[in-house]
């Protein structure tokens, strides 16, 4: 990884081989292209949100938050499983690149999720009546968070690097339990309000329409951002973070061995 | 047909919400990046 033009120590030149997606220019020229993707989908997905997509006749146009509510937990849950691969890896291959991967993942998804969580106590308001209830899909949802928040906590304290990879991993896998859960919750409990976009609504579920065509194509191309731009590149420049964290702390470790 | 309610507002509040946090963790890695950067330049001199 070539930061700023210093020579690389040999303890350096061996924490590149354990980097994920170290920074070549061929890469550079691809997170580039893919990070102004990311930014034009994301434009585009916004106009078929607000302007392609019809008006819902009971809900009004606050049923136009459902597209990127929805989207952006599919991109918390493709972060998340990215995490769960990530542990699977590093307790089998032992590099610190998965750690590092598993890590990204879980912070987009976090930030992802608390973006579900948000806009749905937003569209909660007018169409429920209340801007949070302890709903078996909210909680679920919560729970999801709560658990991923958790993991950026424990994570950080615990001081042995290779003790925490391996929690980290660990946990990892286990709490992408949470987000299967969340996923089946509302087809498991009959007694939900919490509508499903994908197959039918539970009996009680208040707030659910009718996908027309041009909502249909409007809820695809949000997926489509928030799940192979957004999420991916997010994770990509958290990567590209923790590797510079990776080499100012080694450096610092070689800074204060050379002044003992 | 009863009238479609006017929820205008609260599409608002949602696009600005998911454009706020989307943009806070976008400017929190960004600055993450400077800070470890400035640590390695000074670690370099």
């Amino acid at each position: 990884m070539s930061v700023i033009g210093v020579s690389k120590s040999q303890s350096e030149q061996e924490l590149v081989h354990q980097t994920l997606f170290t920074n070549t220019h061929y890469r550079n020229v691809i997170l580039r292209f893919w990070s102004l993707a990311a930014v034009f989908s994301f434009a585009i997905s916004l106009y078929f949100a607000l302007f392609y997509a019809g008006t819902d006749a009971t809900m009004g146009n606050v049923q136009r938050v459902f597209y990127m509510h929805v989207s952006a937990f599919a991109g918390a849950s493709v972060s998340f499983f990215v995490t769960l691969i990530a542990g699977g890896m590093y307790l089998w291959k032992r590099k610190q690149k998965w750690d590092t991967l598993g890590l990204a993942g879980v912070e987009v998804g976090f930030v992802l999720s608390i973006i579900t969580l948000v806009t749905g106590s937003i569209w909660a308001r007018p169409t429920w009546n209340a801007w949070w209830t302890w709903d078996p899909r909210l909680t679920s949802a919560a729970i999801m968070a709560l658990t991923y928040a958790a993991y950026l906590m424990l994570r950080n304290g615990i001081e042995s690097p290779e003790r925490q990879r391996t929690f980290s991993a660990v946990y990892g896998i286990l709490a992408f339990s949470t987000v299967i859960f969340t996923f089946m919750i509302t087809r498991m409990r009959g007694d939900t309000i919490h509508p499903n976009v994908i197959g039918s609504s539970p009996v009680n579920a208040k707030g659910t329409f009718e996908m027309v065509d041009n909502m249909r194509v409007a809820f695809s191309v949000n997926m489509w951002a928030w799940c192979v731009f957004i999420a991916p590149v997010l994770v990509w420049w958290r990567i590209r973070l923790e590797n510079l964290s990776n080499t100012a702390k080694l450096r610092r470790a070689e800074f204060l061995s050379q002044e003992n | 047909m009863p009238p479609v309610p006017n929820t205008d507002a609260y599409m608002v509040l949602g696009y600005v919400a998911i454009i706020t946090i989307t943009s806070l963790y976008i400017l929190s890695l960004a600055l993450r990046y400077r800070n470890v950067h400035k640590d390695i330049e000074a670690l370099s001199e």
